[in-house]
């Protein structure tokens, strides 16, 4: 790195921990501390719910996706406008008229002490682990390209998020965030826009855009139904929407971003403009690593992306057999790069025979090409068993690291860095949040005054800190880290969501069948993640469908006295008292 | 031009629900609210031409 990239991105870093700072001082009460007063309008809060979600994960590993398995990743989101107008209409009313800090204290209203304790520790520890990798996945990545020390990396990177997040609480939080997404989108704009630019010059967009599509990186919606296919438009659109409307409906570090809103109207607006800006904005990130796919074509791509597992097999036993790889690596770069002129000609001159067979041939050798990146993954593998044998998140680093000018590096690696503290924060920020007033101030101190409850908020900020920090040094072998994150969820997210919709939907279901119910919904989705090969985003669905259906049935062995139906429940939903403030 | 860029912009800022309305007889202003129908329609319209924009995209360069 050049001295005007470590300008651009200590001087980017500091002015946001500065600007949090100061933006969150004179918060002396729980309710400006955690909720920031309840003020802000719907830019902030569309702006920062969009922040929380994408983290340095998304920005690294998603292009790396798209590079690897071309962009139907997209469909992984469609879900989530729908869950979003459902949430607008359902969720975000109940939760500003009850004025709750967390998501949790409604289920008290509703099921008893014992569901929102069990629904308040699922979010501490799968949030909590989330936040680590959230934290580990930049650390890692520029360790590796770069040569930083992971250790430090994290804790400096943990550290600074700590600072502001701790002594500003939400208000800094969300207003962070505005700038840090805006830093992160403008740092692939120019990304993409540089990747574009690199093509050779008889390269136009449109034959880019042919090349990409022929080799299968274009391949945005697939309409084909396939239980066990990872991303398609059904398991997009209906497991999706299940995984959207957990996360977003009962997930606190996305509940408080919009319990901020100063009214129903700036949290709905906040959600839904998320719900329309959330798709596109992934495809923009998804094409920006086609586009890096396309320069590879004519640019050499080393043979595995990771240079640590490269150099570490490179002096092991398996040496002799590595380079052979790499050399055959080379030979098919050469043959491919001759396909994709072939069919760049054959298009130019509108032959349909000749693209048809450049084609074929095109993907012919990129098979073999997998064939051989699969090898030295495998080769990797055997040299350091357990060692991490994706390279797919160092992908868009690389190409960043070795082709981007001076200062662009810089700023790229600042936009990296602040989506992670964007996203660091608001975990922190939430983990906090129900740590004080889910455990300490219901089960601990119920009489805790405000004072006590702030100061305590700031310690469990720096204490949930320090165990992020903690587990990012250990959340290695972990494949591609967006779908690590996103899989941890789902194991959780599906029998949350079952606890919610129980409570928002259902009159007769006590608490004791609502916490069995979900016992066994949780159960399912472990079976269905240890036993069966059934693609992740499905399990989201089976815990709320097993958890929803085995509540009702307990129910019918509940008694009657049991029941406990409260001001909040189903008759209220809709009530038209309660869409306006 | 103008005033309707602004009357859409204040909708869907949602100051409507602040903002004050005159009654003709001069008393209590009265709130409004943004048409909700109209923005989750809207949402939902928006995705299923995002939808067809990308299954158009994958098969025009597939």
């Amino acid at each position: 790195m050049r001295t005007i990239d470590w300008v651009v991105l200590i001087g980017t870093l500091a002015v946001i921990v500065a600007y949090g700072t100061w933006k969150g001082r004179h918060k002396k009460d729980l309710h400006g501390y955690l909720l920031a007063g309840r003020e802000l309008k719907w830019p902030t809060i569309a702006l920062s719910i969009m922040a929380t979600q994408a983290s340095a994960i998304t920005f690294l590993s998603t292009p790396g996706q798209a590079y690897t398995d071309g962009m139907r990743f997209v469909q992984f989101y469609l879900g989530l406008p729908i869950a979003m107008v459902i949430l607008s209409i359902t969720a975000v009313p109940i939760y500003h008229r009850l004025k709750i800090f967390t998501a949790y204290e409604y289920l008290e209203t509703r099921f008893g002490v014992g569901t929102r304790t069990l629904t308040s520790l699922l979010f501490l520890i799968q949030r909590g682990l989330s936040t680590g990798i959230t934290l580990y996945a930049p650390a890692l990545i520029v360790s590796v390209i770069l040569g930083w020390n992971i250790h430090v990396t994290n804790v400096v990177v943990g550290l600074l998020v700590v600072i502001y997040t701790a002594s500003g609480g939400t208000k800094a939080v969300s207003r962070t965030q505005v700038h840090q997404l805006l830093i992160a989108l403008g740092g692939m704009a120019v990304a993409l826009i540089i990747a574009i630019h690199s093509l050779p010059q008889d390269v136009t967009l449109v034959e880019a855009f042919r090349v990409a599509g022929r080799m299968g990186r274009l391949n945005a919606i697939d309409f084909r139904f396939d239980p066990k296919t990872q991303y398609n438009f059904w398991s997009g659109l209906i497991g999706g929407a299940f995984l959207a409307l957990s996360y977003f409906g009962t997930d606190q570090s996305q509940v408080q971003r919009y319990l901020t809103g100063s009214s129903i109207t700036e949290s709905r607006l906040g959600l839904l403009i998320n719900g329309m800006v959330k798709v596109p904005m992934q495809f923009f990130i998804l094409f920006v690593g086609a586009m890096v796919f396309v320069f590879y074509q004519f640019v050499a791509p080393p043979l595995f992306f990771n240079t640590v597992q490269r150099a570490k097999v490179s002096t092991s036993q398996y040496a002799s057999e590595y380079e052979k790889l790499e050399a055959q690596h080379q030979t098919q770069f050469t043959e491919k790069r001759a396909d994709v002129k072939r069919l760049l000609t054959a298009m130019r001159a509108h032959d349909d025979a000749a693209t048809a067979a450049a084609t074929a041939a095109l993907r012919n050798v990129q098979e073999r090409e997998t064939a051989t990146r699969t090898a030295a993954a495998s080769l990797i593998n055997r040299t350091q068993p357990g060692a991490d044998n994706s390279d797919t998140n160092y992908i868009f680093l690389t190409f960043v690291i070795d082709y981007l000018p001076a200062g662009v590096v810089g700023l790229v690696l600042a936009a990296i860095f602040c989506a992670a503290m964007s996203a660091t924060s608001s975990g922190l920020n939430s983990l906090a949040s129900t740590t004080v007033v889910d455990i300490f101030r219901r089960l601990g101190k119920p009489h805790a005054t405000d004072a006590e409850c702030v100061r305590l908020s700031k310690l469990a900020t720096i204490a949930w800190g320090l165990f992020a920090i903690a587990f990012a040094e250990f959340a290695n072998r972990l494949g591609s880290l967006i779908e690590a994150v996103n899989k941890l969820g789902s194991l959780f997210y599906g029998t949350i969501l079952a606890i919610f919709l129980l409570a928002f939907y259902t009159k007769r279901v006590s608490g004791t069948a609502a916490f069995l119910g979900a016992l066994i919904g949780e159960a399912a989705v472990v079976w269905c993640a240890v036993a069966t090969d059934l693609a992740w985003l499905w399990w989201n669905v089976i815990g709320c469908v097993v958890g929803v259906a085995a509540a009702l049935i307990v129910q019918r062995f509940v008694p009657e006295q049991d029941l406990r139906v409260s001001a909040s429940s189903a008759d209220e939903v809709f009530d038209p008292q309660m869409s306006a403030d | 031009m103008r005033n309707w860029l602004s009357a859409v912009g204040s909708r869907l800022s949602g100051k409507t629900e602040t903002m004050e309305v005159p009654t003709a007889d001069g008393r209590q202003p009265t709130a409004r609210e943004p048409n909700w129908r109209l923005l989750y329609g809207a949402v939902i319209i928006e995705l299923a031409l995002l939808i067809i924009i990308f299954y158009a995209f994958t098969k025009a360069f597939a």
